[in-house]
């Protein structure tokens, strides 16, 4: 329900305390069995508070496997759902998702070359740049594909929104072409690998990703929620954003930009995870309101707190064997995104 | 101090659609736009609020180029209600109201009062806590003269002409009264009146040449592309002129329980 302005303060409170209720669990679960009070013990012992109710094993899996992983696992579901929202916003189409833009595409085109080439590629080349080689690619195709987009969508000096809108429609299953033929060009164990990446994982959570990976999408769940404003505005149409003082380019140029730095670090790191983007502002409408005050903020809680969830599902499911985390969040998103939309008429 | 045309020329393709039109709104004035479908009325609309890049001549807001005004700079002082607004989310009638004030940054308490205030200026004070998305085409567009009443609430209303008056505000209205039914009509352009009363300028597009005549300072009637006549309403509200616009003979009358002639065709 639509709320008169300035009601439930709550909400983001309601929902932070879930998202961290949930990761808490997280920790807790999963092959390597982790009772609360050793949870709570070896989290505190790091910052001085020593209670003793957890064995240096425990610890070392705590700190070093699990925790980095939920971390990653709230910051990529953070980073997806405010992407979600700010393409919802942009292209002021509910149906809209941050793969619009070309980042998801163009990512995995990129990955997709180097999983398919990279041996060949890359044979002479030091461990760290095989090792950085994927995620580079991956990011590179991220941003070279927005930029290709706003590029394709350029009309008289400006940004069309609703080109850029087919323009990326267009890219996309070019992309998925692309990666279409380098499949047939793939051996067995490369598209077994193509394949994975393709359904996203968080298997590859360390200190040292997260510690790359981490700034570009806390920086767009900072900034993106000030855009609230603006985006509402532009929900009106963009000669009416105008008219109420909105410079529509340049907020275009903030938001496509957010979008492609959370999307491409994300996808970089964990492969492609469907439905988040697309499902989490509905549910973010559905609990609040629609404005975007309140969509953004509360689009980074679900979307954190519900990968989380689905992460811990997709490596306990069917423990010690992983999930597809992509595989996942399509599964549960697709049958509730029909359930909306049915629910909206 | 005024919203200025000064041989405005647009051009869609190879035709020319607006014809060098020299036009004027000053503060306390109100303005109609009338003529037929296609006279270049919403273009020349269009053109003033800075929609349309103009082939030729200039805009001046209070002598300044009105490309030489910020974005947030114009938007206080300007504000621009469209034929039809597209908005497919499920927002309340007062958030979108309150969206009016969007070039006064972060929207406070305040905002929402003087939200409420023009909601009820416009007659829907009931409507606030009403998802937009269920309102009649009427209403919606309504709900949209109060977003841009709240918009130049504070140049427009909350002055009351005590001491120096600030630069005048203006509202430049796309067929407001279009989808109105008969008591929304008055409500809208008694609105749009009191605005200009204020001391606001208004510039706005009518097909009702007896609205015009009756709520209108002044009046420029429009045929292909350029203002044919312009002056107080008897001025202009004149058979040959109109004929020559509309391309119908009419009749005028002057009844004598109405201060403003009503005009049919013959």
């Amino acid at each position: 329900m639509p709320m008169p302005l300035g009601r439930r303060p709550s909400l983001m409170g309601v929902l932070a305390a879930l998202t961290i209720g949930a990761m808490l669990a997280a920790l807790a679960l999963g092959a390597y069995a982790l009772s609360p009070p050793a949870v709570i013990s070896a989290l505190l012992e790091p910052l001085g508070i020593g209670l003793g109710a957890h064995t240096p094993e425990q610890a070392f899996v705590l700190l070093h496997i699990r925790l980095p992983r939920v971390v990653l696992a709230a910051l990529v579901g953070g980073a997806l759902g405010i992407s979600g929202a700010l393409s919802q916003g942009l292209f002021r189409n509910p149906l809209a998702e941050p793969a619009l833009i070309g980042v998801a595409s163009g990512a995995a085109v990129g990955a997709a070359i180097v999983l398919v080439f990279g041996a060949t590629l890359l044979a002479g080349a030091p461990d760290i740049l095989r090792q950085a080689a994927l995620p580079l690619a991956a990011f590179t195709g991220g941003g070279l594909a927005t930029l290709l987009v706003r590029r394709l969508a350029r009309v008289e000096g400006r940004t069309a929104i609703d080109i850029m809108l087919l323009a990326g429609v267009a890219l996309n299953a070019l992309g998925f072409a692309a990666i279409g033929l380098l499949q047939v060009v793939a051996d067995d164990e490369q598209l077994r690998s193509l394949t994975f990446w393709m359904l996203g994982s968080l298997g590859g959570a360390t200190w040292s990703a997260l510690a790359v990976a981490a700034p570009p999408m806390l920086l767009v769940l900072l900034l993106g929620p000030l855009l609230a404003g603006p985006l509402d505005a532009l929900l009106l149409g963009e000669r009416e954003a105008g008219h109420m003082g909105i410079d529509v380019q340049r907020l275009e140029r903030r938001c496509v930009a957010l979008v492609a730095l959370a999307v491409g670090a994300a996808v970089a790191l964990c492969g492609v995870i469907g439905f988040v983007g697309l499902v989490v502002p509905h549910l973010a409408r559905k609990l609040g309101s629609v404005a975007h005050r309140s969509v953004l903020p509360a689009s980074i809680l679900i979307g954190a707190g519900l990968l989380v969830i689905a992460d811990t599902l997709a490596r306990t499911l069917t423990a010690p064997a992983e999930l597809p985390i992509g595989a996942i969040t399509s599964l549960a998103g697709a049958p509730f995104f029909l359930m909306l939309l049915r629910r909206r008429r | 101090m005024s919203l200025v045309a000064r041989d405005l020329t647009v051009r869609r393709g190879a035709r020319t659609v607006l014809d060098g039109v020299d036009l004027a709104v000053g503060p306390g004035e109100f303005v109609a736009l009338i003529g037929p479908n296609g006279a270049g009325k919403s273009t020349l609309l269009a053109a003033i609020a800075g929609d349309l890049e103009p082939a030729g001549g200039q805009i001046l807001l209070d002598g300044r180029p009105l490309e030489d005004w910020s974005p947030r700079e114009r938007a206080r002082r300007r504000a621009v209600l469209p034929q039809a607004s597209t908005l497919d989310f499920p927002f309340s009638v007062l958030e979108v109201v309150a969206m009016g004030r969007t070039p006064y940054g972060r929207p406070g308490k305040a905002d929402a009062a003087i939200a409420r205030r023009a909601l009820a200026l416009v007659g829907l004070p009931a409507l606030a806590g009403r998802p937009y998305t269920r309102l009649s085409g009427g209403e919606r567009q309504r709900v949209h003269l109060a977003r841009v009443l709240t918009q130049l609430w504070d140049p427009a209303f909350d002055r009351r002409g005590e001491g120096p008056r600030g630069p005048a505000p203006y509202l430049m209205l796309d067929e407001p009264t279009a989808s109105q039914d008969l008591g929304a009509q008055k409500r809208v352009l008694e609105t749009a009146r009191r605005f200009a009363d204020v001391g606001g300028g208004v510039l706005c597009v009518l097909h009702a040449l007896d609205q015009a005549a009756r709520y209108a300072d002044r009046l420029c009637l429009m045929a292909g592309g350029r203002i044919t006549a312009s002056g107080p309403p008897a001025a202009v509200l004149t058979a040959d002129a109109l004929e020559d616009a509309f391309g119908v003979p009419v009749h005028i009358h002057h009844p004598p329980e109405l201060d403003h002639p009503l005009v049919t065709a013959r």
